[in-house]
């Protein structure tokens, strides 16, 4: 095995799952079609891994790669939905999972807020994405990233309170 | 941290079954194989121009003495003619009879008068002329091996292609012209009269190749003395006055009528001259020198029609004439 096949293989088994939820929340938690877009995915960026210039982040590269598949996936689905409306967070779609009675009353909190505000959310807590990630992934600027984060929790705090 | 915080933390994640993970695992290692075995296929991609570089290489190998052995472009002095000899010389060597050996002297004979040819039809430097001497020498010298080996019997066992040689000297002699220099006009003309000289002609020869092989030089020297002591004047002045007998019968035979003034002058300029020389000889009492003259003049005046122009077109039916009559 080469050095940037080894390489490549030691990325997957670190961001497997960071991609894996990120999809998971973006398709309505469905785990079929999140196994099956999370494992194009990583088929997707062995292919163009000869391209990568490593002195890029990879998690950068992979997430950039998934959402660009998921917009793909939503356009040949013909769904509504667009990548920025993604997150469905309604007491329908958590019926998928079992969440806890907490969780729950959270989500459909998170719900509630504007869909940049409900990204940025779910980017920092879930997929655990420094501001500065977030901010390259959604094309903005790492200010503006911030304010909207500090926004997003204040005003969920208001709501939960 | 707040609770809100550890609420957010706390949000549900799933990881990827392990059947599905352990199909995506196996799915890239058989990518990593396709591509490295991809890799593998491109190396022996790479390896199908082998053949054919050798085939390049090889029919390079090959042709390149094949032009040089046929093409009678590569002539003396050629970057390839020391090929094309080699490959003779392979060709005499695995000759099985005598026969054979002597038709393949004849054949190189003939392939050397080819060559003289082409030659012949572009003489820019005293080079050209002194390639042009050689090989005519070593055609003549060719021919006299083909008639030795055949048991001195001229003719007999080989089909000896006299006339197509004559003509092709003949070609060589119009090609060069009587303006050219006078020691390639008598090589030329010499070479011409040694063709034709069939039974005295080998003899000839016989004597050349065992003078050519002997190292003695101390009987080559003790003979010219002895020449000089015997020398005749009386016989040389005999050859002398027919010498000019037949160049001015020749005089007589070619007019200004048939053949360019221009050249005719030239011709018999040299003839004179030659004349003048062998009278000087005999003076000297230089025989060495008298007989080589009385020869070479000789032939040039045998073979004269062949190297000035004629007047008009269709010069080969005078060709017989002017040489059957004045030459001997």
């Amino acid at each position: 095995m080469s050095r940037e096949d080894k390489q490549f293989i030691a990325n997957y088994n670190k961001y497997l799952d960071k991609i894996y939820n990120y999809i998971w929340y973006r398709v309505a938690f469905d785990k079929t079609v999140t196994e099956d877009l999370c494992s194009e995915v990583f088929l997707k960026a062995f292919k163009a891994y000869d391209n990568f210039d490593e002195s890029r982040s990879f998690q950068s590269w992979i997430y950039a790669i998934a959402k660009n598949h998921l917009s793909n996936y939503y356009r040949t689905r013909g769904r509504e939905v667009d990548i920025e409306n993604a997150l469905n967070l309604s007491c329908e779609t958590l019926e998928k999972i079992n969440t806890k009675i907490e969780a729950e009353e959270l989500f459909s909190e998170i719900d509630k807020l504007d869909s940049y505000s409900k990204e940025v959310i779910i980017l920092k807590y879930v997929d655990e994405l420094s501001t500065k990630e977030i901010a390259e992934l959604l094309e903005k600027e790492v200010n503006a990233v911030r304010v909207q984060l500090s926004r997003a929790i204040a005003k969920l705090k208001e709501q939960v309170n | 941290m707040d609770k809100l915080n550890i609420k957010l933390n706390k949000l549900p994640r799933a990881r990827m079954g392990f059947g599905k993970r352990t199909k995506l695992k196996f799915s890239l290692y058989v990518l990593i194989w396709q591509k490295k075995s991809r890799l593998f296929l491109l190396g022996l991609k790479n390896l199908k121009h082998v053949p054919a570089a050798l085939l390049v290489l090889l029919s390079l190998v090959f042709s390149i003495p094949a032009y040089a052995y046929n093409s009678p472009r590569v002539t003396e002095g050629h970057i390839l003619y020391p090929v094309k000899k080699v490959i003779e010389e392979v060709e005499i060597k695995t000759a099985s009879t005598e026969i054979e050996i002597a038709q393949k002297y004849e054949k190189f004979s003939e392939r050397r008068l080819d060559e003289a040819k082409v030659i012949s039809e572009n003489i820019d430097s005293d080079e050209d002329r002194e390639n042009l001497s050689k090989t005519i020498e070593a055609a003549v010298e060719l021919q006299a091996k083909a008639e030795v080996t055949t048991k001195y019997v001229p003719g007999k066992a080989l089909g000896l292609e006299k006339n197509m040689q004559r003509e092709k000297l003949n070609s060589i002699a119009e090609a060069v012209g009587i303006e050219e220099k006078e020691e390639l006009i008598e090589d030329i003309a010499e070479a011409m009269d040694q063709i034709d000289l069939k039974e005295k002609q080998t003899k000839f020869f016989q004597e050349r190749l065992r003078n050519a092989s002997t190292t003695i030089n101390t009987k080559e020297n003790e003979r010219k003395e002895q020449k000089k002591e015997n020398f005749d004047d009386l016989d040389y002045s005999q050859k002398a006055e027919e010498l000019k007998e037949s160049i001015n019968s020749l005089k007589t035979e070619f007019t200004s009528e048939d053949f360019e003034e221009k050249d005719l002058e030239t011709l018999f300029e040299r003839l004179d001259r030659r004349v003048e020389k062998v009278d000087e000889s005999i003076g000297e009492k230089d025989s060495k020198n008298i007989n080589g003259l009385i020869n070479s003049t000789k032939a040039i005046t045998n073979n004269a029609e062949h190297f000035i122009k004629k007047k008009g077109k269709g010069n080969s039916g005078n060709s017989s004439q002017g040489r059957g009559k004045s030459g001997k």
